[in-house]
């Protein structure tokens, strides 16, 4: 991926994903607005508005809270692979309904002639040392901002242009939007409306978000086995513990992790990083003599983490041995693309 | 994730987590009794 700019990569697989998206969104606003002009008609102009302006932002409210569980999911079950495999279109749908969410609120000023005011209550600065009071307005526009940025970024020219560990730095910043529109609802709406469903939305979407992570967390920890027993070597296992076709993750004394993969006889081992965006490799599998990064689908060869013809991606790979029935791993790193895969004799 | 990425993430999420978990609750328990329940006060 070294081309230059390509535009979005169109296949029948995304569309479908987006599809279905865009249904789930339109399916779940419309019974939203459903249901609440059918327990309540509104009043007035401004009162349809404002339903409009809570279903947009109820439906971004989940959608955050989806595309925030989707990485934990996808560690804990491969199940949700499917789900990662669009994340960012995700990203850029909840974007859009956020910012609808937003134009339905300036159109709510707009019908009633006091647009003015949603300047005044943004610069009443002393609002801004309140607690109850403060201009929630404003934490819901730095959150939409966050949003914007992730957007506007997502595409893969984006992650080739600021390398994939700072793209995924930036990306860390959604955590604090998803933080940001929590507060924006309690010190907002929450503050008038009196409906339980309020906090009861806010506490159910973020306690789900951080007990995914701290199980996905948990479970990282209990699986970073790697014992090492020669010096500068660390035991893997018999050949035969790791499965076929697939990957056992070891973790270097420096923390870092290395997939060691077994294809039949042969095994080899490489950095646990996909080239692409860090994926975790040694979740894959080899597909077509492949190793297969279970995020998006890019391949590395076992034998020197070189990713097969046009591709250019190299891995870090490192040596491997058979050591008294053991596999073994010298946890030094060797330059990317450098061939190590070793054949066993099949017991 | 690489290491140095993934130290940053053990350490800083459980603060930002513990700020708006904070953040929820208080705006919850201060927040101010809706208009009938002063009227009844009275
Ligand atoms: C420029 C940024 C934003 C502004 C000015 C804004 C404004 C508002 C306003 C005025 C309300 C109160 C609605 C009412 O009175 O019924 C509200 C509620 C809400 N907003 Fe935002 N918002 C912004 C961004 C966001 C974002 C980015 C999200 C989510 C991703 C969001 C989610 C919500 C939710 C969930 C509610 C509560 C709806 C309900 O339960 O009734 N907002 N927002
Ligand atoms: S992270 Fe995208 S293919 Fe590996």
């Amino acid at each position: 991926m070294s081309v230059g700019f390509r535009a979005v990569q169109w296949n029948r697989d995304k569309v479908v994903y987006d599809a279905i998206l865009l249904a789930g969104v339109i399916a779940f606003i419309g019974t939203f607005l459903f249901v609440s002009f059918s327990l309540h008609p509104a009043k007035d102009s401004p009162d349809e508005i404002d339903r409009f302006i809570r279903a947009f932002g109820v439906c971004a409210f989940a959608m955050l809270t989806i595309v925030l569980s989707i990485g934990p999911l996808a560690r804990l079950s491969p199940r949700f692979l499917p789900l990662l495999y669009n994340r960012r279109h995700f990203g850029v749908f909840t974007f859009i309904v956020a910012a609808l969410h937003v134009g339905f609120m300036i159109e709510w000023y707009g019908v009633q002639g006091n647009l003015p005011n949603l300047l005044v209550e943004l610069m009443t600065w002393a609002d801004y040392a309140r607690f109850i009071g403060f201009p929630f307005k404003a934490l819901g526009i730095a959150a939409l901002l966050i949003l914007f940025v992730m957007a506007a970024t997502s595409h893969d020219f984006w992650l080739g242009f600021l390398t994939p560990p700072v793209w995924k730095a930036i990306h860390m910043a959604l955590y604090v939007a998803y933080g940001l529109v929590v507060l924006h609802v309690a010190l907002g709406i929450m503050q008038y409306d009196r409906s339980p469903l309020i906090p009861a939305m806010l506490f159910v979407g973020f306690g789900i978000v951080t007990a995914l992570h701290i199980a996905a967390g948990v479970r990282e920890r209990w699986r970073d086995g790697g014992r090492v027993i020669s010096p500068g070597w660390i035991a893997v296992g018999p050949p035969q513990s790791i499965p076929d076709k697939g990957a056992r993750i070891v973790t270097a004394p420096d923390g870092e992790r290395i997939a060691v993969f077994r294809d039949g006889n042969r095994i080899g081992a490489l950095t646990n990083l996909c080239a692409h965006q860090n994926g975790p490799l040694g979740e894959g599998r080899i597909i077509d003599g492949c190793i297969t990064c279970p995020w998006h689908g890019y391949q590395y060869r076992l034998e020197d983490g070189c990713a097969p013809a046009p591709f250019t991606e190299k891995l870090t790979t490192y040596r491997v041995r058979i050591h008294r029935g053991f596999v073994e791993v010298d946890p030094v790193p060797l330059p990317p693309g450098t061939p190590a895969a070793i054949s066993f004799a099949s017991p | 994730m690489t290491r140095r990425h993934r130290l940053m993430h053990r350490l800083i999420w459980p603060v930002l987590a513990v700020i708006v978990t904070l953040g929820l609750a208080s705006a919850l328990v201060l927040r101010p009794p809706p208009p009938n329940v002063q009227e009844q006060a009275k």
